[in-house]
């Protein structure tokens, strides 16, 4: 039997781990208390999930994680998402800190990993992923950001925006992952030359901004930071000069798996929320839930879920074998079973369809509750500000990710961008 | 080998055994056989004659030092010692803490059957008792009966009516046991940590839940809870959520059975029914006449707390008046 | 370094127990499944133990099949070993059956010095397995206990009880049910989880325990269950009207007097 859905006794006992913390920890009131009072993220949440060891589970024992698969990480994102609807934990500490957190394990040197990494799984430091700047995000060419090689160090100099957990970062201590240019744009291939850094975020010539104020996910700031010549040595580079678009696929990837994953918490948080309110509230006499206009929608909510969370598992799988098959660091000659494109293409797919799903829940739900949906007495609007954020562009925009799918099935010939 | 007759009743509670002995004097009238209590203690002899009067017809006196520490061993050796010379059909004990444990050893030497916190005791046609409890947190009601004789069920506080003192005549017998010494040694008692009053000990409870607005509105309530000389109680989520009080009546919290539970402005959502289910006379007032409540309610009143409250009170205070 | 046997529940939980609603059935069969609220107290505990005098922590539980899942996380709160004793035939018995199977299963493990239960377990909440198997096995028993201490060959109890605290002495080994008050469970991290896949885990059947399959389940039980339905609101139902709320409420008032309220 190749195909088998069953979970594993582990999976069960993790997710049951990580509901039961969740039960006592990230009850509604909390949430809505972190959504209403707004960044820097409880620490005590972080450390809570970082003490059960579920934050870049992904990453290997010997790294400091706990090793497991993709497939489990994902389970773990649900039920983040489910408790936090306002998706702030799971993009904080999934996304960021999981999906770049491991990647950026898997290229960085053994004097980042002891000073960031490890404190990181452990909840004492912040690392997340800087590429978006003022110029753009998706649009690598845009990036202004350079690197100049002096000695044994990295002269740094540019401007990175809508960054996750600045706030967070400067008061905990921590870094990002940054992408500076270290060589000439080179026409028709704006990728090349790109290198990846680690910049802590204390390092001399840092300015973070103020932070912005968003609609939605209020836990966890957004914010940027300026970089005037700072100075990085070079074991803060990570992997092979020129190689950083591919890191930073990489990376997203990643990210991008946790996030869905976390949608398909949120919807099911949804739909376990309008349940009782429709059966229960009446209008003319009948209950919400007896009108077909309603219970239809939720029928397609739950089969729209299932697809999700289907669509969802089965890419970390697929990303699992692929990191099997290519070893560490990752060699893409070894890839035997998923071309990494084929990967790319169902996460794109997964990205794309679980914020756009868990908006229109979050949607749906707050006009079969009315007025009711509208307030903070429910998840719903919190959900619906914070799943927003994921639809309108962080870790790749909507767009981006048809474009991605649209390649995978037409040829590169028919990129919009060339 | 004897048939095993009558009916016995022990607690070391006074006032359980007496609720006991008034169910138990139910019993053994339908069973047609006799009524004893157990009575149980250091220096207690003078106690037994008024048990007749409250019901028994014999009532077995072991008077011992040992009791005097309340530890299980000398009770259990006294009932064990007792119920196998005298074989009893059923044996009622008061389910205290200490009178849970000592049942279930009680019973486990006997090797019969126990049925803990029974409500409701019956005896069906082949004259087996017919026990009920409340099982699965409140959510389920087990009818239970037995295979095996004595039929034992602890019984909880405030469950059945006291009997009323009556003239009648009955047997009281002292008996001599060899009590065994007990197995643990108590080296300490502190009292029980001093509380506010406790909201399960309320015989009348004025609760309130969402439909109050502010907790200034409360006042209300108050009001007339002490005009009827009783508690105020909440449900979980202005608790919880609204963090006005910290404890709430409900399946997480207290689980309360007064004699009038008058539910105000709350739903009745079934955690919170589950805490007070058990109260005898229940008074709901809603705005929303779909509210839950209603369903457990002996008196419904459709309408805004904020009218009704106060003229409650009101009413209630002219009347007693008069 | 003591030797801890917990024996554990594994319990339907009751928040997901739903109602049929024409017969009024319970219906537990979906219900989800977890280690008894209290139980999980006694394990918590028993590790606490572990933890700062050494020794062992051994999980019993007798139960369906489906218990694995239940006991592997007793084994990721810390417990060294599970034993889970599991036949078709006993389903059904009664807390008298149970604890005799319990001692049997105790007895087969070998030395112990502590046995420790949950007060009671959250589905039937009958406090009775605790004390019988402690009758059965004839050792000590401090029931309702909130702290727990051992000195030498002694265990130091404190018990809960309705009218004061008692502190309780007794020679080990002994068996102990304690209360939620005494500690608060941990919750187990992934490492833990991980590590328990590995640790020993035994499973036995009557016959590997000596006892005869006729005398469990209901037919070897004493007390027999013949029905579980929810329970029915067996309420007046009176609804107070009136012309306005003042009418309302003196006819709500009158009714309260008449039965017997607000009489000083």
């Amino acid at each position: 039997m190749v195909f088998d859905f069953t979970e594993t006794e582990t999976q069960r006992l993790v997710v049951k781990s990580v509901k039961d913390w969740c039960e006592r920890n990230l009850t509604f009131e909390r949430v809505r208390e972190m959504d209403d009072k707004g960044h820097p993220f409880p620490k005590e949440i972080v450390e809570g999930l970082c003490g059960l060891r579920v934050v870049m589970g992904t990453v290997p024992a010997e790294h400091g994680g706990s090793g497991i698969d993709w497939l489990t990480q994902g389970m773990i994102a649900e039920v983040i998402g489910y408790y936090d609807p306002t998706i702030a934990t799971a993009a904080g500490l999934m996304a960021v800190e999981t999906g770049w957190g491991f990647t950026l394990d898997r290229y960085c040197n053994e004097t980042v990993r002891e000073k960031y990494i490890k404190p990181a799984i452990r909840g004492e430091k912040f690392v997340g992923i800087a590429t978006t700047e003022p110029g753009g995000g998706s649009d690598v060419a845009a990036f202004k950001s350079t690197a100049k090689k002096d000695g044994n160090e990295w002269i740094i100099n540019g401007e990175k925006t809508f960054i996750s957990g600045t706030e967070e970062c400067k008061k905990w201590g921590g870094g990002y992952w940054i992408n500076v240019r270290t060589g000439p744009i080179q026409p028709g291939a704006p990728h090349r030359n790109m290198t990846s850094f680690f910049l802590p975020i204390d390092a001399e010539g840092v300015e973070v901004q103020e932070p912005y104020r968003d609609a939605g996910r209020m836990a966890i700031s957004t914010g940027g930071f300026k970089m005037k010549d700072v100075r990085l040595p070079d074991e803060y580079k990570l992997g092979e000069e020129g190689k950083g678009f591919y890191y930073t696929m990489e990376g997203f990837d990643n990210a991008r798996m946790m996030i869905a994953a976390s949608c398909v918490g949120i919807i099911q948080r949804i739909i376990d929320e309008a349940v009782p309110y429709i059966t229960e509230r009446k209008t003319f006499g009948r209950p919400l839930a007896k009108y077909e206009a309603i219970q239809f929608e939720l029928a397609e909510l739950y089969r729209e879920m299932e697809a999700l969370k289907l669509m969802t598992r089965k890419t970390t799988w697929m990303q699992d074998i692929r990191y099997k098959e290519e070893g560490m660091p990752q060699k893409i000659s070894k890839a035997k079973t998923f071309k990494p494109t084929d990967v790319a293409g169902w996460i794109s797919m997964i990205k794309w369809k679980g914020p756009s799903l868990a908006l229109e829940a979050a949607r749906k739900a707050m006009i079969w509750f009315g007025a009711a949906g509208y307030t903070k007495e429910y998840i719903l609007e919190s959900a619906w500000r914070g799943v927003m954020s994921y639809v309108v562009g962080a870790e790749g925009g909507l767009n981006i990710q048809k474009i991605v799918v649209a390649r995978e099935l037409l040829g590169r010939d028919y990129v919009p961008y060339k | 080998m004897n048939e095993f007759k009558s009916v016995w009743v022990f607690s070391e509670n006074r006032d359980l055994m007496l609720e006991m002995l008034c169910k138990g004097r139910e019993l053994a009238d339908k069973l047609q056989t006799e009524l004893a209590v157990i009575l149980l203690g250091c220096k207690i002899k003078d106690q037994a004659e008024i048990l007749i009067k409250y019901g028994a017809d014999k009532v077995y006196v072991v008077d011992d030092p040992k009791f005097e520490k309340l530890q299980t061993e000398p009770y259990l050796s006294a009932l064990t010692n007792l119920a196998t010379r005298y074989r009893p059909e059923i044996i009622l004990i008061g389910s205290t803490k200490r009178g849970k444990e000592l049942a279930a050893r009680l019973t486990t030497r006997l090797e019969t059957g126990l049925v803990s916190d029974a409500f409701k005791l019956e005896i069906d046609e082949n004259k087996r008792l017919i026990a009920t409890r409340i099982v699965y947190s409140g959510n389920g009601v087990a009818t239970e009966t037995y295979q095996t004789k004595p039929q034992v069920a602890t019984v909880q506080p405030r469950t059945f009516e006291k009997p009323k003192l009556m003239e009648r005549k009955g047997q009281v017998v002292e008996v001599n046991v060899t009590l065994e010494e007990p197995k643990t040694e108590v080296i300490e008692i502190k009292p029980v940590e001093v509380k506010k009053v406790r909201i399960e000990d309320a015989r009348i409870i004025v609760s309130g839940g969402r439909g109050v607005e502010k907790k200034e509105d409360f006042k209300m309530l108050e009001d007339l809870a002490t005009l009827l000389g009783g508690y105020v109680g909440n449900t979980r989520p202005l608790a919880e959520d609204r963090k006005w009080f910290s404890e709430w009546v409900g399946l997480s919290g207290k689980k309360v059975k007064p004699d009038l539970y008058v539910a105000c402005g709350l739903s009745g959502v079934i955690q919170h029914i589950a805490g007070m289910r058990d109260s005898k006379v229940i008074v709901a007032i809603n705005k929303d006449q779909e509210a839950p409540i209603f369903q457990v309610a002996d008196y419904i009143v459709v309408d805004d707390i904020y009218q009704i409250v106060p003229a409650l009170t009101e009413a209630l205070r002219k009347m007693l008046k008069s | 370094m003591p030797r801890i046997i917990v024996c554990l529940k594994q319990a339907v939980d009751v928040n997901h127990i739903k109602v049929d609603p024409t017969t009024r059935r319970l219906i537990t069969a979906d219900a989800p499944k977890k280690i008894s609220d209290f139980d999980k107290n006694a394990l918590e505990e028993a590790v606490r133990i572990k933890e700062k005098l050494q020794g062992e922590v051994v999980a019993l539980t007798v139960s369906a099949e489906d218990a694995k899942t239940t006991l592997r996380e007793a084994l990721a709160m810390g417990a060294d070993k599970a034993y889970l004793v599991t036949d078709p035939s006993f389903q059904d018995s009664d807390a008298l059956i149970t604890s005799h199977i319990l001692a049997q299963a105790v007895k087969k493990i070998g030395s112990f010095d502590l046995i420790l239960c949950g007060e009671a377990t959250i589905d039937s909440y009958s406090a009775q397995v605790g004390p019988r198997l402690a009758e059965r096995l004839g050792i000590p028993v401090i029931t309702y206990v909130r702290k727990l201490s051992l000195e030498g060959n002694h265990v130091i109890a404190e018990r809960s009880l309705e009218d004061r605290f008692e502190v309780a002495k007794a020679r080990m080994p002994a068996l102990i049910t304690v209360i939620k008050e005494i500690n608060e469970p941990r919750i187990p991290s992934l490492p833990d989880i991980l590590k328990a896949s590995k640790k020993e885990f035994v499973t036995w059947s009557l016959d590997e325990l000596g006892v005869s399959k006729e005398k469990v389940g209901i037919t070897g039980s004493s007390v027999q269950i013949l029905e579980v339905l929810a329970p029915k609101g067996e309420r007046k139902q009176i609804k107070i009207e009136g012309e306005n709320p003042h009418e309302i409420a003196e006819n709500l008032a009158k009714a309260l007097i008449q039965k017997g309220f607000a009489r000083r």
